[in-house]
């Protein structure tokens, strides 16, 4: 995987969530576009470098994702979403033999799964951070059940962008110079 | 079974260490936001262009309560001046009230002096629940808990965090805001029916970018009254500011005697692509002390 391309993708990624998302947000709802990146990398790059870059994918979604809190503060975690997209990057490089990764409708469908699964991280972190109100202030009224939910409203969302967003990424594909795919082999590094 | 490349091991132990981190206190991890304002940095002429164009294709500007648009410059006329004589009757108050106190030398109240700062919205958070706005201004122009203002007199938010070249905005709307100590007027200023006396009420933010409170019930409250902000808490140069108007009274069924209030802010941040920050400057106590003496 060309790392150059990484970072430019990474880049527009980061643009776009961070100011054009909020044109087609419901009910503060919106899609993931570096989830759904890191997922696109996770179908087809080697395992290491899958893992890094929807590590570094993560450590972006967790800067740019600030959590505001009474009165009036704003704090930034670095980690729930790193490892949250870790980890879903490590399912989906267990399961990406069994499906025909480069389509559209697989990248729909893991999409979803992957936000699903890495929300699943963050709300565990903020729930432990929670347990903590004298240490971490802003989680002192988190709701760990209605987090949950509007993450996975984001998933489905996200599932849902995947058709166009995965349609250029798809069509971009060569730009990435990822390993081609060897007979009998799914696990490369 | 194969045994894992140092670059998973790398991975794992960065990994460890962040897991380790996240047990952190809130206040050791202020790094962590100076470290996301230098990652964004190189975004931000882009996430700017970016924001105008949504706000552009939104439609931008505020929420129209059935008003009619070729009237807009009037209204804004009209909302600065209940501002500034909502102002002025907030000062005549707190003037009373030291004639009342003599013992106090200093209270609060009076003018204040301050420096309007054009920050254009450049980004947003992007996968927490909470809003929370990145402006273009750094802590060279604005400090934090600045009030940030729209249209002159509409109240939008607070200044939470200042880096070297841009800051955070938390909106009024925002529940990590907490609740408002707001007072309730007619919509004109000259409607003498029900300006004998001040409405208190506390609003506390929904969550969908409106506020609830309750008022007593004979208070004559109607829809389309305006909601000032009158809390201590917050800085002098937000007082008066209008948070929005009541759309909505609704007797409360397990207290008769109080009526639940529902008040939209008449801009959401999310709609805007500026907003002007009132930076506070030295107090004007002087001169209103001369003047009295």
């Amino acid at each position: 995987m060309k790392w150059s391309t990484f970072a430019i993708f990474a880049f527009a990624a980061l643009v776009l969530e961070l100011s054009l998302t909020g044109l087609v947000e419901v009910a503060s709802i919106r899609p993931s576009l570096l989830a759904l990146l890191a997922l696109f990398i996770a179908l087809s790059a080697a395992r290491v470098a899958a893992l890094w870059a929807c590590f570094l994918l993560g450590c972006l979604a967790d800067l740019s994702s600030a959590i505001s809190y009474p009165p009036g503060q704003v704090a930034h975690l670095l980690g729930p979403h790193a490892l949250g997209f870790t980890f879903g990057g490590a399912l989906v490089l267990q399961i990406r033999a069994m499906v025909m990764r480069r389509q559209l409708v697989a990248l729909c469908v893991f999409s979803g799964m992957f936000v699903a699964t890495a929300s699943i991280i963050v709300v565990a972190v903020y729930t432990a951070r929670s347990w903590f109100p004298s240490f971490a202030p802003e989680f002192a009224e988190f709701r760990p059940a209605g987090e949950l939910m509007r993450r996975w409203a984001s998933a489905l969302y996200t599932a849902i962008a995947a058709l166009p967003v995965g349609y250029v990424l798809l069509r971009w594909q060569k730009l990435w110079s990822f390993q081609t795919l060897s007979a009998g082999s799914t696990n490369w590094r | 079974m194969k045994r894992p490349g140092a670059f998973q091991l790398l991975l794992a132990a960065i990994a460890g260490a962040i897991a380790l981190s996240l047990f952190t206190p809130t206040r050791h991890l202020h790094w962590i936001t100076d470290l996301a304002a230098v990652v964004r940095l190189p975004a931000v002429p882009l996430t700017h262009l970016a924001t105008k164009a949504r706000v552009w294709l939104r439609g931008g500007g505020g929420v129209q309560i059935e008003e009619e648009h070729d009237l807009e410059y009037y209204r804004s006329e009209m909302h600065n001046f209940l501002t500034l004589y909502n102002a002025e009757r907030l000062r005549a108050r707190s003037l009373q009230e030291r004639i009342e106190q003599l013992e106090r030398a200093r209270i609060e109240g009076g003018d204040v002096l301050f420096e309007p700062v054009i920050a254009s919205v450049v980004g947003r958070n992007t996968q927490s629940a909470g809003e929370v706005y990145e402006l273009n201004v750094g802590s060279s122009k604005v400090q934090s808990n600045a009030v940030a203002v729209y249209d002159g007199s509409h109240l939008i938010g607070r200044i939470a965090e200042t880096n070297a070249l841009t800051s955070l905005l938390v909106p009024i709307t925002s529940p990590a805001i907490g609740p408002l100590q707001a007072y309730v007027t007619p919509e004109r200023a000259a409607d003498d029916r029900r300006m004998a006396d001040q409405v208190l009420t506390l609003l506390t933010p929904r969550g969908d970018g409106t506020f609830e409170g309750e008022v007593e019930h004979d208070s004559g409250v109607m829809v389309r009254d305006f909601v000032l902000l009158d809390d201590p808490t917050w800085p002098k140069t937000g007082r008066a500011m209008i948070i929005g108007r009541v759309v909505s009274v609704e007797p409360k069924q397990e207290s008769p005697l109080r009526v639940h209030i529902v008040v939209q802010p008449t801009y959401a941040a999310a709609n805007l692509s500026s907003v002007t920050i009132k930076v506070e400057r030295a107090s004007t106590m002087t001169a209103m002390n001369g003047g009295e003496q």
